[in-house]
């Protein structure tokens, strides 16, 4: 299983995943990403994805990608993860796939807790 | 009968950018192409910055392009102080160009370009379909991030490039590992130029006048005279010839050479150096339509697609070849002046000039971009082009309109100084 984080360090509203993942660096191994191709790399592994999700006020956890609002790619500046993911799904090649959304803030303590939970038993399921 | 046509947001290019059109008893009365982004003031901000920020902030101006930004930067800093670079680092800029325009020219072509060819609204609605092509271009795009990953230190605003050299070298072990990628990456560049050059291009001749580096003895990218069909001229020279004019309607300004429109990009620059392609890239252009002073600007994507086996092929040259010797940058001997840096970046020439004062403070700066270059010409080629789409549906000339504008690649956020469509 692989764990991959999403961020931006220097962007308050989207750096609350690697917040998050530095919280959880002695109980995970996290792979920081900064490009969604970087998925390609880990296409025959089961993947979590720890992210920030916009305009969410609590930490969720998505299974379904038909969850993520799709957005059309107005431009190489919309490829985000979101529709890197959908891309991948289309395509058949989208790898066994759970991601953990958190809010751009909130209770850091609390969500990472949260977060800790939701993979301890995401991997038991994968495994 | 009037027409008027108004896109407001011009979809499948970089940034935003609005045309207006009028048509009136089968002629163009009005064709007006602004960009709405955004003013982004990055030559007001560097201004009163050291000469080593030049290239860490313009760099921000866009994220598909940074690794252009942060070369040209360089370059014009040490311009203005009559530094030369060593052998060593020009290889690795060249290396971090080429990694760029591999990513950027696959992007564009699987994900902006090819939907419109194939009749699909976008790359997500084919990729069922088309799922081969979309690997072929996955494959591109991560070989692309991994070059400029491991030579620029970051996949986006890579952060080795510095004035005077190279701050952190890519191992060894690291370019023979990329040499062997580019090798493979070979037979999606060819896929790539068959899947381009079994397209339907629209038959279209631009009224124009092609711009490119041309540097003897090698496809110009770093530097070069910039070349057109009727004279050139030298870097420092360019405020003679290259005029920039703001229209209240655009946040991004319009250049033009000597009154005149001219095109950057690939297209110009095979048009231009043809003769300097890699082996295998003058093969995919002897069995493309390119000749000699191609002007049909929706031959830019076979370009591109050509361009992607000379890149891959000059990579692994590169990496074949370089010993990389452990170089302390240089310690530039700073003196009052202005230097120009002039590079083919994916969508065309890019400009910086600053201008520094004998302790390095950039007291002026200018950065013109190539969409900020080609906006005219893809404007004019709008007002020559729809009257021969006249009979068709407002719905399929808006979107000849758009593949026309997309055959540029242009980048409305860098240049913000880009497309909605207002038909009047």
């Amino acid at each position: 299983m692989k764990l991959l984080v999403f961020g931006n360090p220097y962007l308050n509203e989207d750096n609350l995943a690697l917040i998050i993942a530095d919280n959880l660096q002695r109980d995970f191994e996290f792979t920081r990403c900064t490009s969604p191709d970087e998925i390609l790399n880990f296409l025959g592994e089961e993947i979590i994805i720890l992210d920030v999700v916009k305009n969410s006020g609590i930490p969720m956890l998505i299974t379904d990608l038909n969850q993520i609002k799709k957005a059309s790619l107005m431009s190489l500046h919309d490829f985000d993860v979101g529709y890197f993911l959908a891309l991948l799904q289309n395509m058949e090649m989208l790898p066994q796939i759970t991601i953990i959304g958190v809010p751009p803030v909130g209770d850091i303590d609390k969500i990472t807790q949260q977060v800790k939970s939701w993979i301890k038993k995401e991997s038991c399921l994968l495994s | 009968m009037t027409k008027e046509i108004i896109l407001n947001h011009i979809t499948k290019i970089e940034g935003h950018a609005k045309l207006e059109l009028g048509i009136d008893q089968g002629k163009v009365t009005k064709c007006e192409l602004s960009s709405v982004e955004g003013s982004r003031y990055f030559e007001g901000m560097v201004k009163g910055r050291r000469f080593f920020e030049a290239h860490e902030m313009t760099s921000r101006i866009c994220g598909i392009c940074s690794c252009a930004h942060v070369i040209a930067a360089i370059s014009a800093v040490e311009d203005a102080v009559h530094y030369t670079p060593t052998k060593q680092t020009k290889e690795l800029r060249l290396l971090l160009t080429y990694g760029e325009r591999i990513r950027s020219h696959a992007t564009h072509l699987y994900f902006l370009a090819l939907p419109d060819y194939l009749g699909y609204e976008s790359a997500l609605a084919m990729a069922s379909k088309f799922k081969k092509e979309l690997q072929v271009a996955l494959s591109l795009i991560k070989l692309g991030n991994s070059i400029i990953k491991g030579v620029g230190g970051r996949d986006l605003h890579p952060v080795s490039a510095t004035p005077g050299g190279w701050l952190k070298f890519p191992k060894q072990e690291d370019l023979s590992s990329f040499a062997n990628l580019l090798r493979e990456a070979k037979v999606a560049a060819k896929k790539t130029c068959d899947l381009f050059l079994s397209l339907d291009y629209p038959k279209f001749e631009s009224n124009t006048e092609c711009f490119a580096l041309h540097q003897k003895g090698e496809y110009a990218t770093l530097g070069g005279v910039f070349t057109g069909d009727s004279g050139s001229f030298t870097k420092d020279r360019y405020r003679e010839f290259i005029n920039e004019y703001h229209e209240d309607r655009s946040t991004a300004n319009f250049v033009v050479k000597k009154d005149h429109r001219y095109m950057v990009g690939a297209l110009p620059r095979i048009n231009h150096s043809a003769e300097y392609l890699s082996h295998d890239a003058k093969s995919l252009l002897k069995s493309s339509p390119l000749r000699k002073s191609s002007k049909n600007p929706f031959l830019n994507n076979i370009a591109q697609a050509i361009e992607l086996m000379h890149c891959i092929d000059e990579s692994m040259r590169i990496c074949l070849n370089l010993k990389i010797v452990d170089e302390k940058p240089q310690e530039l001997v700073l003196r009052k002046g202005t230097g120009v840096g002039c590079i083919e970046v994916p969508r065309g020439t890019l400009w910086h000039e600053y201008t520094l004062t004998d302790e390095g403070i950039i007291s002026g700066a200018n950065i013109i971009t190539p969409t900020a270059q080609n906006l005219l010409n893809m404007q004019e080629d709008i007002r020559d082009y729809v009257p021969s789409l006249l009979s068709l549906p407002k719905e399929k000339i808006t979107l000849q309109v758009e593949k026309l504008i997309r055959s540029y690649d242009p980048c409305f956020s860098c240049s913000a100084h880009f497309l909605e469509v207002n038909w009047s």
